[in-house]
């Protein structure tokens, strides 16, 4: 058996590579289950579905729920592209883009307006999306009401229940402690006017993008085992007080490269004095309108 | 008019062990029904039986709303809770059992608040601070956490926690017990006031005597898990008829 | 209107030797409205437990007691509250003190059962305690402190400050001075003379003859003792 692999490693070309792995990366079964709870996911927008993790060749933590979604979802005629807080070119962008690439053989890119398919780690790009496109989030904790409930079997029954009083416990807490709501990312959302929904870590300068969005938005979360979904147009609504409503603020500065006063910054220390300049998180939108300047 | 809670041949064992059996209960609006017996008479079980944190063996239990009839015990797991966050309250004897401890005071008067669905901070606010104030806890303490208060405060902030939406009928038990006899005294007042003011319907349970005498209009004495005896609460306890009614009202101490 | 028919009452100690103690057999009595009856009888004979029994404190064994046509039946304990919350009035023999609540506050209780206008029930408490001659300065102050006759006056206060159709009224003037005895007996009047029916224990000639009450000795009325 060892002498038939030796054999087969011998030619590096991309042919002999796919009879190693299944069209990206997953066997059809596994990715027949994972669509099986991608459909569930969209018709209860929200609800947490529970699905089988697979083993995966990055650790838990580093997006292997985005991952499986994504692979689950990947046919030959798309095109990708993976983000890691707005950047393209982080490590872990490039390694999870290299992953597809090298286990499903489809075209890649940068642009959000060519993909099909979005995987995105804490950020929402800022181009608006269009009907027909996916993006798939990488979610840690899928749980909004983890902090407060521990335990699985009582926020199970508080979802189905929508005994959601803790939730606004936490902002009035927020609200008394800092006199606003002080959470600034994975803040928690309603959808369908029906479930909480952690959003995942996006800054909740992103939430606005989640409502009414034409594209269909996928959650996978790999360790914790949990798939939701949000399918187009569908209401999402930012939990708030009435005379503290919510505010999907950013920093008040324009980038420093193309001058955008719109897009979510990155604050970037450039010396050892601490001075500090503020650029664009989502690389392609600064990228693009520096191209058409 | 309708008693707003009425049980009917309740039993509740524990394998062969008698919880409580062949109970009965009506509670009429504005009513204060008291529960005595000594320890292992069953009147924790009953009183745990009939609020919905233990499902008996038999019996029914009715619960009128105004609006209809409910049948407690064949209502759905959604719908039972539902009542049991809205309709119903809880006073524990460890006040720890009835508050989230690492939510501020205001956080834990305001859960019920919004619960119901109330959404400006202001007006809950507002809310907060008037029951702080009912229950004579300075308004000062409304951030402060749970764990720096003293027993008396936390069981006095759980009685606003139950009572901030106006639950139509409150289960107590011990509400008193385990407190120094000073601090108890303030918050039998404190009981005795808001049950006039509020015109509330309360079930309470208690092994002193004398806390129910204060508080209740109507007494249910037990003993081995069954009532020996019910009915007015000064006319049992003046009058009493069975010999173990007889017996408890001469034990009790007069200072 | 307060009709007693055919009532046996008696005492049964189950915890001392089972001693049974008849207090009443066949016992029948009736009042009518704008009347004022008082017991006589000697010490021990169960005047007192008349006036319980209507109240609904005490309980009897058989027979039937009607106040304003309704039952006085322990079968149906609600009843008998709202009964003690519209019909019937009661002015026990000694005060019942809990020691953190000032006088006004016990005074203006039962008028609360159906007044909610704290300052309407208020004024009203001030004006019987003022007349029944206990100082504003003493009203804030629980009656624990107070002397027997001090005790004596708010608890008339409490029982007399509502009109009830019918009053149960036990030695309301015991501990009382002449010139204080006179106020409540006039006080008394007052509610005689609105059309209640009222039973009183009067252990003094003076107040009864005042009263112009009917006398009835308890020892006539009952076949036992």
């Amino acid at each position: 058996m060892n002498n038939v692999l030796k054999f087969k490693n011998k030619k590096t070309d991309v042919a002999a590579q796919d009879e190693i792995y299944n069209f990206a990366y997953l066997d059809e079964n596994t990715k027949r289950m994972i669509r099986r709870a991608l459909i569930k996911a969209l018709c209860i927008p929200g609800y947490q579905v529970p699905f089988s993790s697979r083993e995966m060749p990055m650790p838990y933590g580093w997006g292997t729920g985005g991952v499986q979604v994504t692979s689950s979802c990947l046919t030959t005629d798309d095109v990708i592209k993976v983000i890691d807080q707005g950047a393209d070119d982080t490590t872990n962008a490039v390694s999870i883009r290299n992953f597809f690439k090298k286990t499903a053989n489809i075209e890649t890119t940068e642009k959000t307006s060519q993909a099909s398919i979005i995987q995105t780690r804490h950020r929402i790009p800022e181009e608006k999306l269009k009907e027909k496109q996916i993006l798939v989030y990488q979610v840690p904790i899928p749980e909004p009401l983890a902090f407060l409930e521990p335990r699985y079997q009582e926020t199970k029954k508080m979802h189905a229940l929508s005994e959601y009083g803790i939730m606004h416990v936490k902002l009035y807490e927020d609200i008394t402690k800092n006199g606003h709501i002080e959470t600034a990312y994975a803040y928690p959302v309603k959808t369908n006017d029906r479930y909480i929904m952690d959003p995942s870590p996006i800054p909740k300068f992103d939430n606005p993008k989640m409502n009414n969005n034409p594209a269909i938005q996928l959650f996978g979360a790999g360790r914790e085992q949990r798939i939701y979904a949000i399918p187009p147009y569908t209401e999402v609504t930012s939990l708030d007080f009435e005379d503290y409503p919510f505010d999907p603020s950013k920093a008040p500065h324009k980038c420093s490269i193309c001058g955008s006063n719109e897009s979510f910054l990155d604050e970037i220390i450039t010396d050892d004095d601490g001075n500090r300049s503020f650029i664009c998180s989502d690389t392609n939108y600064c990228n693009q309108r520096m191209e058409n300047n | 008019m309708q008693p707003i809670l009425s049980v009917h041949n309740l039993n509740k064992y524990y394998g062969n062990q008698v919880g409580c059996k062949n109970m009965n209960l009506t509670l009429y609006p504005g009513e204060v029904v008291g529960v005595v017996g000594e320890s292992g008479s069953g009147k924790t079980t009953f009183i745990n039986s009939i609020s919905g944190n233990l499902i008996p063996d038999s019996g029914k239990i009715l619960i009128e709303t105004g609006n209809e009839t409910i049948d407690f015990l064949e209502i759905s797991e959604s719908l039972k809770r539902l009542l049991i966050r809205t309709e119903l309250a809880f006073v524990h004897q460890n006040p720890r059992d009835g508050l989230r401890l690492d939510v501020s005071a205001g956080g834990n008067i305001s859960e019920r608040l919004m619960s119901i669905g109330q959404r400006n901070y202001g007006n809950i606010r507002q809310t907060i601070f008037k029951w702080l104030d009912k229950v004579e806890i300075d308004k000062s303490r409304v951030d402060d956490f749970p764990r720096t208060f003293s027993g008396g405060m936390l069981q006095r902030l759980q009685i606003a926690k139950n009572l901030v939406t106006s639950p139509k009928i409150i289960f107590m038990d011990e509400p008193t017990g385990g407190l120094d006899v000073s601090v108890q005294a303030k918050i039998l007042d404190l009981l005795r006031k808001l049950v006039r003011e509020l015109n509330l319907s309360v079930v309470i349970v208690s092994h002193d005597l004398a806390v129910i005498r204060l508080l209740a209009d109507k007494i249910i004495v037990m003993k081995n898990g069954e009532a020996v005896e019910s009915g007015l609460c000064d006319q049992v306890l003046d009058d009493p008829q069975h010999s173990y009614t007889q017996l408890l009202v001469s034990s009790v101490l007069q200072v | 209107m307060i009709e007693l028919n055919k009532i046996t009452k008696k005492f049964t100690l189950h915890n001392q030797g089972k001693t049974n103690i008849l207090v009443f057999n066949n016992l029948n009595l009736k009042i009518n409205p704008g009347e004022i009856v008082a017991l006589t009888g000697p010490s021990g004979v169960g005047k007192s437990s008349i006036l319980k029994m209507i109240y609904g404190n005490y309980v009897f064994q058989s027979g039937q007691i009607k106040v304003n046509d309704h039952d006085i039946d322990h079968t149906y304990p609600r009843n008998i509250i709202e009964l003690r919350k519209n019909i019937i009035g009661y002015v026990s023999q000694f005060l019942r003190v809990i020691p953190r609540v000032p006088t006004i506050e016990i005074v203006m209780e039962p008028l609360l059962e159906i007044n909610s206008d704290q300052d309407e029930v208020r004024e009203k408490a001030e004006k019987i305690l003022l007349k029944l001659n206990i100082d504003k300065n003493l009203w804030n102050l629980s009656p624990l402190t107070f002397s027997g006759g001090e005790q004596q006056r708010v608890n008339v206060a409490r029982g007399l400050i509502r009109n009830y159709p019918c009053l149960l009224l036990d030695e309301p003037t015991a501990s009382l001075d002449s010139v204080n005895k006179d106020i409540v007996l006039n006080l008394i009047n007052e509610k005689k003379d609105s059309g209640s029916s009222i039973i009183g224990i009067f252990h003094d000639e003076y107040s009864r003859k005042y009263l112009n009450a009917r006398e009835i000795d308890i020892t006539k009325i009952s076949d036992a003792k």
